[in-house]
C-alpha cells in the first residue's frame, strides 16, 4: 500500500464534489434546451446527444453522491433510450405525446432534484485531540505523511498513550527540548532526506544529557537504513507496515524501563565483606540488592524479594553454588532467572561444568565494578525481556485455548497433516459423523467422503490446500450410519517459514437442514405455475420457467437481460392521475413493509401487455437484500369474470324482457279473447239456432275459457318469477282456507264419485260439521287458497273414477303445519317426478282428456315457497300420489278469537251486502275497516255486530277502502299497515291529503306490535295503534272512546 | 507477479475522469493517463504501455466494447488486462463483458476510496 494523504484527497474530493454542485444547474438547463430543440425539430443524432448527456449525468451524480439526481437521470435515460429504440420516431410528428409528457415532467423534476441536492456526503472526519500535558507515557512520532501520522496516532493512543505528532524535524526538534518524551518514534524516511530520521537522533544524542529510548521505522528494510539507526542508537526497528500489536507492546516494555521498578539482585556468598562490596557497587548503579550469607535461606528470600539476577559464591559451605543454581532450577517459577556464579575459579573446565548445573555466566574473581555492573545489568535488562515475552506467551496461549474451545462450541473441527492423516477431531466432528474418535484418528477425510461430489472436486481442493492457500466451499459429507450431511467449509494450512503446509485445519458447519430447505424452496421456486422472479432494484436476477413461458422469452438469459422498466412499464396509478409510477415505488414499499401487493400491466418480452397480480416479499440471500417477485397472470380471469358480467347482464335483460313481453301479450291476448267469449256468449241466447250450432258455440266457449285460464296464469307466472307479486303474510286459518277450496272442488269431485276425506291430527274429521278448533298458519290466504285449489282440483284430474281424495293437516312440533293433498290415482314415474315442477310439462298427458295448462304445479310450488315453504311429492305408481307443504304456524293463540265470536255459523266474506240491506242512516255512527285478511274481517265484523248504532264498511283492498272513506266519510277507520298493492301507511297519506277525510280518525291495526313499529305508526300521523291479536275488550273500548267524543258527527 | 502500476483510463466524462483519476493515483498510487474517448485511447495505448487498461461502456462514437475490440487487434494490446467501468452490472450482463475479453466490470458509481482496491483485485484475478 502506497503511503497517502488522506486527508488531503478528501480535501480534493470536496473541492470537486463543489465544483460539481455548481455546474449541475446549467447540465440540468442543456439537457432543457436539447429536450426543447429536439421537441421542435427531432433528429436521432440528437436524441442520442440528449441520451448521453442523461447518462452522463446519471453516472457521475452517482459518483458524487447525489443519488437522488442519479436515480432521476437514470429514469429520464430510460425514457429517452425507448425513444431512440423505437423506429417510428424519425420527426417531430411522430413523438408520442405521452412520452413527451413524462420526458417534460421528468426533466422538470431533475431540475428540482438537483437545485435542492447539496454535497453532504463527506465521509466524517474526528476533529483531533487536544494536547494533554505529558507524562512518561507521552511518545513523540515523527511521520511527514499526515494521513498516516494522524492514523498512527490514533491508534496508538488507542493503547493508552499520548502521542504528539510532527511532520517536520525542526518543529520535533524544539520541543523535545522543551519536554522530553518516554519515547520517540522516528520515521527514517523523510521528505528532509532519505535517513534523514536517524541522522536528526544522532545530532540529539549529542546535545541531550539523556535521550529517551528511541524507535525507527521505515519502509526501508536495508541494511544502510538499518545501520545508521542502529548508529542512531535505535532501541527498536519496525519496518512498515507497522505490525501494531507489536509496537503497542513495545512501547509498553520501554516506557515502563524508564519508570519502572530498579533491577533486583540476589547475592549469595558467605564471604560479608564480599557481600557488602556488591551492594555498594550495584546499590550505585541504581539497584535494589539483597545480601545472604546463607545459602540454606535462599529459597525463602527468593519468594519475598523476588530477584531479577541472582549472584551466587560457588564454594561455600553445607551447599555448593552449582547445589545450590540446581536447587532454584527446580522450581519452574525460577527457571528462567539468571544465576551468575562468581568465583575464584579460572579453570575453565570447571568453570563449564559449573554452567551446566544450571548457572548462566561465570564471574572470576576479584571483578571490577564496572565489570560486575555491566555483567548484572545485561543480564537483569535480558531477564526482564524473558518474563515479559513468556507473560505474554502464556497468555496468547491462554487466549488461543478460549478460541479454540469457542470454535469447538460451534464448528466441526478437524486437524489433519500433511498427507492428509486426521491428527485431531472435536467432538462435534464425531457426534455429526457417527464415528469414534479412535475410529477417526490416522484415517484421511475419505472416511467420510460422500461420492456425491466429483473427483476433480477433492483435487481442487488438494490442490488448493498444498500450496499454502485456503479453500472454502459445500462438501457433502456421509456418516457412519450413511448419512449423507452437507457441511461449509473452511480448511486454512498452517505453514512453515518455507511456505509448506505442515498441518491444515479444517472448519465446517452443518448446514444441511439449510440445504434441505433450500432445495424446497428450489422446487417451489421451479415448479410453481406462477411466475417466480428475483430481482433486486438494479434489475432481473433470476426466474424460474414459468417465467420464460409467461414473457415469451426463448431462454433465462433472455428474460433476465429485460430490465425492470421492459416488463414493469411505468403506468399511471388510476385513470384520473397524471404522474406515471415505477415499480421502483412497489419495491421500495416492499422493503418497508415486508410485503407487497399489487396488479400491474406488464409487457411481454413481444411487447405484448397483460394484466397481472404481483406479490413482493423481500429476503436476504447470502447478505444481498433481493425480493421475490410472484407473478401471476389475471388476463384470462379478468376476461373471463368480465365475460361472465356480460353474461349474466344479458340474461338478466332477457328475462325481464320476457316478462315484459309476456305481461303486454296477456293483455293483447286477452282483450279478444273477451270479444271471442262475449260475442259467443250472445249467440248463444239467440234462440235461431239449432243444436250442431249451439254445440259448436259450447265448444267455441270451452276453448276460450281454457285459452284465458292459461293466459292469466302465465302472466301468473311471469309475475312471480319477476318477483313482482305481493304477498299480504297474515295469520290464516287453515281450516277456513280448506273449507273454502273444498267448497268449490266439491261439485267436480262428486261428478267422477271421488269421496273426500279430511284428516287433522291424525283425526278423521266430518266435512260437514268442522270443528272451532283453529290451525293458523303464516300465509297470504288468497294465495293460499290457490294453491290448495290447484292440489285439490289435480287430486280429482288425476284421481281414478270413484277414488278417494285426502286432505291432511298436521301441526309439527317444530311449529310448523303440513299440509298433504293425496289421491288415488296412476301415481308417478321417478321421471315424471323430475319434470313435474318444469313449466308447461304436462307428463304426457297432452293428448288426453284431461284439461290443463301445465303451469298451475310450477305457479303453487313458486307461491309457497314465497310463503317459507316448498311443495313434495311422494308417489307410488298404480297406487296414487300425495303433494305436501309446510307453513310456518302462527304462534297467535286464537283461543281468544274464537271465545270472541262465539258463533257457530261462520259469516260470509260477503258481509258487507247483507250490511247494505239495512240503511246506513239507521245507524248513529259508522267505521270503514279496511282489511285483506278474511278471518281478520269477520273478527272483526262479528265484535262490531254487537254494536247497534253501529254501521260497519268493509274493504278487502286499499283502492276500494278509499274509495268508500270518500264516499261515506265514516266516524272511524280502522286501517291494517300490511295490505296488498298499497301499505297501510300510504291509505294513511291519502287520506290525510284528502279535505274531505283529513280529520277522521284513523287507528291502525297491525300484527307488528314492536314498540318501533307502533311510535312509527303514531308519527305517520295514525290517531291509535290496535295490535294482532286483537284484545277484545281493549278494542271495544278504543271504538267507544272514539265514536263518543263530543266533537263527532 | 509484477506489480500493478500504469492504468489507462478511457471515460468520456470529464467529472468522472476527474475523481477516478484521483482516486486511483493517490489512494491506489498507480499512473494514469486519462483518454476521453476510444479513438483517442487507440491512438495513446502502445505508446503509454498501461499494466491495464479501465474502459467505459458508454463513450459516444466508440463505445467501451469497440474500442475493446480495437485494442485487442494490437499485437502489442492483444493480451492486456482490460476491466469495464458501467453502471450496467448484472451478472448476464458481467457474463457479456467477459464474453469480449474483459476480466470484469466496476459497478459505477464507485467509491473513490476503495476503487484501488477494486482494481487491484481484478488484476491479481487474472492468470
Amino acid at each position: 500500500m502506497v503511503d497517502s494523504n488522506k486527508s488531503e484527497l478528501q480535501n480534493k474530493l470536496k473541492a470537486l464534489q463543489q465544483n460539481f454542485k455548481a455546474q449541475l444547474a446549467k447540465k440540468t438547463t442543456d439537457i432543457e434546451h436539447l429536450w426543447l430543440a429536439i421537441k421542435q425539430e427531432t433528429n436521432r443524432s440528437k436524441l442520442q446527444d440528449l441520451h448521453r448527456m442523461v447518462h452522463s449525468l446519471a453516472g457521475s451524480g452517482g459518483t458524487y453522491g447525489a443519488m437522488a439526481v442519479s436515480t432521476q437521470a437514470r429514469m429520464l435515460e430510460q425514457m429517452l433510450l425507448s425513444l431512440l429504440n423505437d423506429e417510428n420516431v424519425q420527426s417531430s410528428q411522430n413523438l408520442p405525446h405521452t412520452v413527451c409528457d413524462q420526458i417534460n415532467q421528468l426533466i422538470l423534476d431533475l431540475q428540482d432534484i438537483a437545485l435542492a441536492w447539496q454535497p453532504s456526503d463527506i465521509p466524517y472526519i474526528p476533529p483531533e485531540k487536544p494536547l494533554k500535558s505529558a507524562d512518561n507515557s507521552l511518545i513523540y512520532l515523527i511521520e511527514d505523511d499526515i494521513v498516516l501520522g494522524q492514523n498512527l496516532k490514533i491508534d496508538i493512543e488507542s493503547y493508552g498513550f499520548e502521542v504528539v505528532h510532527f511532520t517536520e524535524l525542526n518543529t520535533f526538534e524544539k520541543a523535545v527540548k522543551e519536554q522530553m518524551p518516554a519515547v520517540i518514534l522516528m520515521d527514517i524516511v523523510l521528505k528532509e532526506g532519505d535517513i534523514a530520521g536517524a541522522e536528526a537522533i544522532s545530532r540529539l544524542k549529542k546535545t541531550l544529557d539523556i535521550m529517551p529510548p528511541v524507535i525507527f521505522m521505515s519502509v526501508r528494510d536495508d541494511i544502510v537504513a538499518r545501520l545508521a539507526a542502529a548508529r542512531a542508537g535505535a532501541n527498536r526497528y519496525f519496518s512498515k507496515p507497522l505490525n501494531m500489536e507489536k509496537l503497542s507492546q513495545t512501547l509498553a516494555g520501554l516506557t515502563l524501563r524508564s519508570k519502572m521498578h530498579p533491577f533486583r539482585i540476589l547475592a549469595i556468598d558467605d564471604d560479608k565483606a564480599l557481600l557488602d562490596y556488591y551492594e555498594t557497587v550495584l546499590g550505585n548503579a541504581g539497584m535494589e540488592v539483597k545480601t545472604l550469607t546463607d545459602p540454606m535461606k535462599t529459597l525463602r528470600a527468593l519468594n519475598e524479594f523476588r530477584p531479577d539476577v541472582i549472584l551466587v559464591d560457588v564454594y561455600m559451605p553445607n551447599c555448593s553454588g552449582p547445589e545450590l543454581a540446581e536447587v532454584i532450577r527446580q522450581d519452574d517459577g525460577w527457571s528462567l532467572t539468571p544465576i551468575i556464579f562468581l568465583s575464584t575459579e579460572s579453570n575453565l573446565s570447571r568453570q563449564l561444568s559449573a554452567m551446566n548445573q544450571g548457572g548462566d555466566d561465570f564471574l572470576v574473581k576479584p571483578i571490577q565494578a564496572s565489570h560486575l555492573e555491566a555483567a548484572v545489568t545485561a543480564r537483569a535488562k535480558r531477564a526482564r525481556w524473558t518474563t515479559r515475552l513468556r507473560d505474554d506467551l502464556q497468555r496468547a496461549k491462554r487466549d488461543n485455548e478460549f478460541q479454540l474451545v469457542t470454535m469447538n462450541q460451534h464448528a466441526i473441527v478437524c486437524i489433519t497433516n500433511p498427507k492428509g492423516e486426521i491428527t485431531y477431531v472435536n467432538d462435534k466432528f464425531c457426534r455429526v459423523s457417527g464415528y469414534r474418535r479412535e475410529e477417526l484418528l490416522g484415517q484421511t477425510n475419505h472416511i467420510v467422503n460422500s461420492g456425491v461430489q466429483s473427483h476433480d472436486f477433492y483435487k481442487t481442493m488438494w490442490q488448493t490446500i498444498s500450496q499454502g492457500n485456503v479453500w472454502q466451499g459445500i462438501m457433502c459429507n456421509l456418516s457412519k450410519n450413511a448419512k449423507k450431511y452437507w457441511v461449509d467449509a473452511t480448511i486454512v494450512p498452517f505453514v512453515d517459514e518455507m511456505g509448506k503446509p505442515y498441518k491444515y485445519v479444517t472448519t465446517q458447519t452443518d448446514i444441511t437442514s439449510f440445504r434441505e430447505s433450500e432445495n424446497k424452496y428450489r422446487s417451489l421456486f421451479e415448479l410453481s405455475d406462477d411466475a417466480n422472479v428475483i430481482l433486486d432494484k438494479k434489475g432481473l436476477i433470476d426466474c424460474n420457467q414459468s417465467t420464460i413461458t409467461m414473457f415469451a422469452c426463448k431462454d433465462k438469459e433472455k428474460f433476465l437481460a429485460m430490465t425492470l422498466n421492459d416488463i414493469f412499464p411505468p403506468l399511471l396509478p388510476s385513470e384520473s392521475s397524471t404522474q406515471l409510477i415505477t415499480v421502483n415505488e412497489k419495491i421500495q414499499t416492499a422493503y418497508e413493509t415486508g410485503h407487497d401487493f399489487f396488479e400491474w400491466t406488464l409487457k411481454n418480452r413481444a411487447g405484448d401487455e397483460f394484466q397481472a397480480e404481483i406479490t413482493l416479499t423481500p429476503m436476504v440471500v447470502e447478505g444481498r437484500y433481493l425480493l421475490q417477485a410472484i407473478i401471476r397472470d389475471v388476463t384470462a380471469e379478468r376476461q373471463a369474470k368480465q365475460e361472465l358480467i356480460c353474461a349474466r347482464e344479458a340474461a338478466d335483460e332477457a328475462n325481464h324482457a320476457k316478462s315484459q313481453f309476456l305481461a303486454s301479450m296477456s293483455h293483447e291476448l286477452r282483450t279478444p279473447m273477451n270479444a271471442i267469449i262475449g260475442f259467443s256468449q250472445l249467440l248463444q241466447m239467440d234462440s235461431d239456432l239449432d243444436e250442431s250450432q249451439l254445440d259448436s258455440i259450447g265448444e267455441i266457449i270451452k276453448a276460450s275459457e281454457h285459452l284465458l285460464k292459461l293466459i292469466n296464469e302465465v302472466l301468473d307466472l311471469a309475475k312471480i318469477e319477476a318477483g313482482s307479486i305481493e304477498l299480504s303474510i297474515d295469520s290464516v286459518d287453515l281450516k277456513e282456507v280448506v273449507s273454502e277450496s273444498l267448497y268449490l272442488i266439491e261439485a267436480m269431485a262428486s261428478k267422477r264419485g271421488i269421496q273426500i276425506e279430511l284428516i287433522r291430527n291424525g283425526k278423521h274429521i266430518d266435512q260437514k260439521n268442522m270443528p272451532d278448533q283453529c290451525l293458523m298458519v303464516r300465509a297470504d290466504f288468497t294465495r293460499l287458497k290457490q294453491v290448495l285449489l290447484n292440489l285439490l282440483s289435480n287430486a280429482v284430474k288425476y284421481n281414478r273414477d270413484n277414488g278417494k281424495l285426502t286432505i291432511c293437516c298436521d301441526q309439527l312440533d317444530n311449529n310448523r303445519v303440513r299440509v298433504a293433498v293425496s289421491d288415488t290415482g296412476n301415481g308417478l314415474t321417478a321421471e315424471q317426478q323430475a319434470l313435474l315442477f318444469k313449466p308447461f310439462e304436462r307428463l304426457g298427458l297432452e293428448s288426453s282428456n284431461i284439461e290443463g295448462t301445465g303451469i298451475g304445479l310450477v305457479i303453487s310450488n313458486n307461491i309457497v315457497q314465497l310463503m317459507g315453504g316448498t311443495i313434495h311429492v311422494d308417489s307410488q305408481e298404480g297406487k296414487g300420489s300425495t303433494f305436501w307443504f309446510e307453513l310456518d304456524g302462527d304462534i297467535m293463540n286464537p283461543n281468544n278469537k274464537v271465545e270472541a265470536i262465539n258463533s257457530d255459523s261462520p259469516i260470509k266474506i260477503d258481509a258487507s251486502e247483507k250490511q247494505q240491506e239495512r240503511q246506513e242512516k239507521d245507524y248513529e255512527h259508522s267505521v270503514l275497516y279496511i282489511e285483506d285478511n278474511p278471518a281478520n274481517m269477520r273478527l272483526v265484523s262479528q265484535l262490531l255486530a254487537r254494536h247497534p248504532s253501529l254501521y260497519l264498511w268493509t274493504a278487502p283492498e286499499p283502492l276500494l277502502g278509499l274509495e268508500l272513506a270518500l264516499a261515506h266519510l265514516p266516524d272511524l277507520i280502522l286501517l291494517d299497515i300490511n295490505l296488498p298493492g298499497m301499505s297501510g301507511f300510504e291509505v294513511l297519506k291519502r287520506l290525510r291529503e284528502y279535505k274531505e277525510t283529513k280529520d277522521i280518525t284513523i287507528i291502525a291495526v297491525s300484527a307488528n306490535a314492536m314498540e318501533r313499529d307502533i311510535s312509527k305508526a303514531m308519527e305517520a300521523g295514525f290517531d291509535g295503534y290496535i295490535t294482532k291479536p286483537i284484545n277484545v275488550v281493549e278494542f271495544l273500548k278504543t271504538i267507544d272512546e272514539v265514536l263518543l267524543k263530543p266533537n263527532d258527527q | 507477479m509484477s506489480q500493478l502500476q500504469r492504468i489507462l483510463y478511457v471515460e468520456d466524462e470529464p467529472d468522472i475522469q476527474a475523481i477516478a483519476t484521483m482516486a486511483l493515483e493517490m489512494v491506489g498510487g498507480f499512473s494514469v493517463k486519462v483518454c476521453s474517448s476510444g479513438e483517442e485511447a487507440l491512438a495513446e495505448a502502445e505508446a503509454y504501455a498501461p499494466d491495464m487498461i479501465l474502459l467505459d461502456v458508454m463513450m459516444p462514437g466508440m463505445d467501451g466494447p469497440t474500442t475493446l475490440q480495437a485494442l485487442r487487434e494490437k499485437p502489442a494490446l492483444s493480451q492486456l488486462p482490460v476491466a469495464f467501468m458501467t453502471a450496467k452490472v448484472q451478472p448476464q450482463e458481467i457474463e457479456y463483458y467477459k464474453s469480449l475479453g474483459a476480466l470484469d466490470a466496476i459497478a459505477k458509481p464507485f467509491d473513490p476510496m476503495t476503487l484501488a482496491d477494486q482494481v487491484r483485485a481484478i488484476w491479481n484475478s487474472r492468470i
